[in-house]
C-alpha cells in the first residue's frame, strides 16, 4: 500500500507501491492528488530551476547518488546515509538558490550523516537526522558550533554566512 | 608494540566519494560511531601492496568508478600527524594524534587514534572534555578539527591497482 511521505520530521522511509520514474508517472500522480493552479505553477517553476541552474541540479543529484550507499559502503562497517539526513539536505536546497551551492561538496561520513566542505575555507558543517554541526576558519578566525537544531533556514543561514 | 617512525608515510584509501571534483573531502578522515580509530595502511611493510590490492579488489567502491583500475590514496607523514595539537576557541584541549600498528586485518595495517589523556575518543559519541572542571569542550568538535588538520596535511596521490 502506497504510503504518502508528507510530513517532514518522519524517521522512516516512505513504502511506495512501485517507484516513480517516468514522466507519466510523476504527471499521473499529481493530477490524482489535489493542488492549486498557483501550487502547480510553483512547483513547474521550482523544478525548471533545479533542473536548468547547474549547482542545484548538480547537487540534487549528489545527494540522489549518496542515498544508494548501502550498509558497509565503506567496507569498515559504515552506515548507510539516514533517510532524514538526506530529507533535511534535500528540505534546504527546496529553499535555495543555485549559487548558495557553488562553493560547496558533499561527502558521506561513515555514521550515516552527510558533511558539506567549502571549497574556499577550511569549513565545513556536518548533517545529522535532527542536529548539525559546523567548523571554520577563516583568516585566522575560528567558529563553531555542534548540536544546533537542525531547521532548514538555519542551515542555509550558516552556509551563506561561512561561504 | 613496534613504534612508527616520524618520517614514515601512511596512506588512508579512499572511498571514491570522499573526494569531489578532485577534491580530498574531510570525510576521509571521520570515525564511525564508536570507532576510536581511523584505518591506515604503512607502504614501508613488506605486505602493503598486497593488503592494498586485496582490500580494494573486495571493495571496489575504493576504484575511481566501476570502469577503472584507479584508486586515491591520501598520504600522510606519521610525525606531522603525532605532532598535531587542537586548541578550541579559548579552550586548550591537550589531545595527542597517534598513530599505531594495528595488524589484525592487514599486516601493513595501523591506525590514527586521537586521545585526551590515556583515553581514545571515540566518533558519534555525545560526550564532553572537561577543562579545569569548569570548561567543556565537545568530543565531535574536536574531533571535526582534527579531521580539518588531517585533511590539510594530506597529499592526494592516484595509483594504479595491481595484482600483489
Amino acid at each position: 500500500m502506497e504510503q504518502n511521505s508528507t510530513h517532514t520530521d518522519m524517521a522512516s522511509e516512505p513504502v511506495m507501491a512501485r517507484p516513480m520514474t517516468s514522466y507519466f508517472d510523476v504527471m499521473s500522480y499529481l493530477h490524482r492528488i489535489r493542488i492549486t493552479p498557483e501550487v502547480k505553477e510553483s512547483i513547474g517553476r521550482r523544478l525548471l530551476l533545479e533542473a536548468t541552474e547547474p549547482y542545484l541540479a548538480k547537487t540534487f543529484a549528489q545527494i540522489d547518488h549518496l542515498s544508494e550507499l548501502r550498509e558497509d559502503w565503506d567496507g569498515y562497517g559504515a552506515e548507510k546515509i539516514s533517510y532524514s539526513v538526506l530529507e533535511n539536505l534535500r528540505e534546504v536546497l527546496l529553499i535555495s538558490e543555485n549559487d548558495d551551492w557553488k562553493y560547496w561538496m558533499i561527502s558521506p561520513a561513515p555514521n550515516g550523516t552527510l558533511s558539506l566542505q567549502s571549497k574556499q575555507h577550511t569549513a565545513s558543517l556536518s548533517v545529522g537526522d535532527e542536529e548539525f554541526s559546523y567548523y571554520s576558519m577563516i583568516n585566522g578566525k575560528e567558529d563553531w558550533a555542534d548540536h544546533v537544531k537542525f531547521a532548514p533556514s538555519s542551515f542555509l543561514r550558516v552556509m551563506r554566512r561561512i561561504v | 608494540m613496534e613504534t612508527i617512525k616520524d618520517d614514515e608515510k601512511v596512506v588512508r584509501l579512499l572511498h571514491r566519494d570522499w573526494v569531489v571534483d578532485g577534491v580530498l573531502q574531510v570525510n576521509a578522515f571521520a570515525l564511525r560511531r564508536d570507532e576510536t580509530y581511523i584505518s591506515v595502511n604503512r607502504p614501508v611493510v613488506d605486505s602493503f601492496t598486497e593488503d592494498v590490492s586485496d582490500f580494494i579488489s573486495t571493495h571496489r567502491e575504493y576504484l575511481i568508478s566501476d570502469e577503472s583500475t584507479v584508486y586515491k590514496q591520501a598520504v600522510l607523514i606519521a610525525g606531522d600527524v603525532r605532532y598535531i595539537t587542537i586548541e578550541l576557541g579559548h579552550s586548550v584541549a591537550k589531545v595527542s594524534v597517534e598513530i599505531e600498528p594495528r595488524s589484525k586485518n592487514y599486516p601493513s595495517h595501523a591506525g590514527i587514534f586521537t586521545r585526551y589523556g590515556d583515553k581514545n575518543l571515540k566518533g558519534g559519541i555525545q560526550d564532553e572534555i572537561s577543562i579545569g572542571g569548569t570548561k567543556h569542550i565537545p568530543v565531535p568538535a574536536i574531533l571535526q578539527k582534527v579531521q580539518h588538520r588531517l585533511l590539510r596535511l594530506s597529499t592526494l596521490e592516484t595509483h594504479e591497482l595491481t595484482k600483489g
